[in-house]
Order: structure tokens, then C-alpha cells, then sequence
């Protein structure tokens, strides 16, 4: 059987214009994680907006720990626009007690 | 039996027989010109505030104006033509029409329209339509399906790749895209999680997703080849956080062994109809 042959999984991380953070859009899984963490380590920014994160998964959450982490706690990885799913996530693996995370709801001045 | 006219018509046919513009009508009948215009269209639908008036310029009785065509929706003409019948006005009773939602409502509307033959507030006539109207409401009402989502299942062996999870996830959607929204992303991040196990851990080279959409619940089996089944690892570790949400989530899951696979399975319970 060949290999499964199916579209790349969706997933772009785009740079905000004053570089202070970036947008996720996509699909966050076991297929983009490396995306993800390869576009952060040459953007290591502070906010990430998860308005257009169409989906996350537990691999998807330890990425953003990681980056996080890699931060070296000068501040908190600021976590925008998160969805009710996404929270859920986060609250049901205790993650969004992580002093390394900061989840919002709205974006910077919501 | 007659067939219905449909209000717009009725309103053209009593304008022209008084020999009226829309706008002279529209006086008559209290309205704007605009309003009066839509309900001969049948675009609009007069409030019930206007149905007395309505019914008394075009001489019928307001049972036979509600009746005309769908101007209002069968079930709130005919609760409205029983008030009626019952108690010779319509349009203020709205009680009837919640009634229309539960259960006696037919045998009793049946009742009551034998009732307003029997008195002589409505006729012969006017009971046959109004029970045309019920006979068809009724039809209406079984043909409905007494579930929100359509059942079904999916079975597909999937090369075990890091692009199976999205694929199964992607299988979830296509198979149980109508199911409550909630539910749906439930289901998606747990089939996600599970195949995700099954990739990394494995090393699977197929991995077996099954999803049933029932009427009640949705179930999800993933199988793999690994040698050990899957159990919950402390948080932090990449492949404890997927059956701790499975375990957080799921209305019930477990796993299995079926021959030399290994079978996690989990079960969502749906919400019921209407609830």
C-alpha cells in the first residue's frame, strides 16, 4: 500500500507587521508541529494568535510548551484568540496553569 | 375537496370586484401600501392583529383565510381556526399553538372541530378543510425524521503516516459532519489523539479506524499493531496527554486485543433530539 497520499495538512505560521508576534492558521497536529516550532525558533516571538487555529491536538499543545519554555521565562508565551476547544484543551491537561503560558480569549486589547 | 386559494389571490380577486387600487385597498385595510402590495404577492404575511379585518373585507371567515395556501404555517393556522371554532375569535389564543408542538394535539384539535360543527360556528365546509389541514400536518409530522443526525459508519485502513491522523480526522467529519458542533470537535480531537498514539508508538504500518454514527452516540475503534496496549503516561509526556483527554472526554472508552491488533475505542454519547 502506498503511503497515505492525502493533502498536506493546512498550516501556515505568518509574522505580524510590527514582528511582535505571529498568527497560526491552520491545522496544528503530529504533521505540523515541526512547522511550527522550525518557524519559531527563527521568530522567537512572545504573542501568537490563534484566531484563524481551525484545529489543536495534544501534540499541537506540547509544541507551543516547548516554545514556550524555550522563551527562557524572561516572559510569559502570550496565547490570543482562543477558542472554547482549544481552552478546553489546555484546561483539561492542567497546561493553562503553566506560568510559562497566557491564554486570552480576545486578542492584545480585548 | 376544494382547493385552497391562496390569500394573495383572494385579496386581487375582492380588490378587483370593488374595483380598487393597492393603495385605496391598502386604506382600507389599515396598511401600508408596501405591506398590502407583498401579501397579494405572497411575499409578506399579515400579523394576526389584521386577520379580522382582512377576513370581514373579503367576506370570508377567518378560518377560510387562514387556510389560504401556506400564508401562515398549517400548524399555526390550525391552532388559530380551532381557537376559533371554540371560541369564535382567532389570533389571540397562543396557547394552541404550543400545544400544537406536544403530543394530543391532533386528537384534540379533531374534537374541537366536531365541537364548532356541532354549535354552528363553523361549517360543514369549513371542518373538512380544516381537517385536510391536520390529515396533512399529521402526514408532515411522521414523515420527519425523529433524529437530527443521519446514522452510518465507516471502516478504512489507513498506511500509518504523520498525515493519518488528519485523515482520520477529516473521516470523522465526512461521516459524522452533522452531529452537534460540540461533539463533532470532541470526536475529531480524540480520533486525532488516538491515531496520533498509534503512529508514534507503534511503529504501525496500518492503522484501522472505525466510526459509527448512531442515534444515540458515536463510537471511534483504532486499531494498530503495537504490543502493548496504550495506557494514560504522566502530563507532559507526548503520548500521555491523548488518552488523558480520551479519559476527560469520552462517555466511555477502553482497549482491546482482536488477534495480534491492538483496539482503543471510545464512545461519545450524543445529546437527545430536542434537547
Amino acid at each position: 500500500m502506498k503511503p497515505f497520499a492525502g493533502n498536506r495538512t493546512p498550516f501556515f505560521v505568518i509574522p505580524f507587521d510590527d514582528g511582535r508576534g505571529a498568527r497560526l492558521v491552520g491545522e496544528l497536529d503530529l504533521s505540523t508541529v515541526r512547522v511550527l516550532l522550525a518557524a519559531l525558533e527563527t521568530l522567537p516571538v512572545g504573542v501568537l494568535d490563534l484566531a484563524e487555529l481551525s484545529f489543536m491536538d495534544a501534540r499541537g499543545l506540547h509544541a507551543l510548551e516547548q516554545h514556550a519554555g524555550r522563551l527562557n521565562g524572561s516572559a510569559p508565551l502570550v496565547l490570543e484568540n482562543v477558542s472554547p476547544p482549544i481552552r478546553r484543551l489546555f484546561e483539561l491537561t492542567g497546561a493553562d496553569r503553566d506560568p510559562d503560558l497566557k491564554l486570552r480569549s480576545g486578542g492584545a486589547d480585548g | 375537496m376544494a382547493d385552497v386559494v391562496s390569500l394573495g389571490a383572494r385579496l386581487k380577486t375582492r380588490r378587483a370586484e370593488l374595483g380598487l387600487s393597492q393603495a385605496q385597498a391598502a386604506r382600507e385595510l389599515d396598511v401600508a401600501r408596501t405591506a398590502y402590495r407583498l401579501w397579494e404577492m405572497q411575499a409578506a404575511k399579515p400579523s394576526p392583529d389584521r386577520w379580522r379585518l382582512i377576513s370581514r373585507w373579503l367576506g370570508v371567515s377567518v378560518t377560510t383565510m387562514l387556510l389560504a395556501g401556506e400564508l401562515i404555517s398549517a400548524e399555526e393556522a390550525t391552532a388559530n381556526t380551532v381557537t376559533e371554532a371554540r371560541f369564535g375569535r382567532a389570533g389571540e389564543d397562543r396557547d394552541l399553538a404550543s400545544a400544537a408542538r406536544e403530543g394530543d394535539f391532533f386528537l384534540q384539535s379533531r374534537g374541537l372541530i366536531q365541537d364548532g360543527v356541532a354549535s354552528g360556528s363553523i361549517t360543514a365546509e369549513q371542518a373538512d378543510e380544516l381537517s385536510l389541514v391536520l390529515d396533512r400536518l399529521e402526514q408532515e409530522r411522521r414523515a420527519a425524521p425523529t433524529i437530527q443526525w443521519a446514522p452510518g459508519e465507516l471502516r478504512k485502513a489507513f498506511p500509518a503516516s504523520e498525515r493519518t491522523p488528519r485523515a482520520a480526522r477529516d473521516a470523522v467529519s465526512l461521516i459524522a459532519g452533522d452531529i452537534p458542533t460540540e461533539a463533532l470537535e470532541t470526536v475529531r480531537l480524540l480520533t486525532s489523539e488516538l491515531v496520533t498514539n498509534s503512529v508514534v508508538h507503534g511503529p504501525p504500518a496500518i492503522v484501522g479506524v472505525f466510526i459509527e454514527v448512531g442515534r444515540d452516540r458515536v463510537r471511534i475503534e483504532i486499531s494498530d499493531e503495537a504490543d502493548a496496549p496504550p495506557r494514560p503516561g504522566p502530563p507532559g509526556r507526548d503520548g500521555g496527554y491523548g488518552l488523558t483527554l480520551v479519559d476527560a472526554l469520552a462517555s466511555r472508552w477502553d482497549t482491546s486485543r482482536d488477534g495480534n491488533r491492538n483496539v482503543t475505542w471510545f464512545e461519545l454519547d450524543l445529546p437527545a433530539p430536542g434537547a
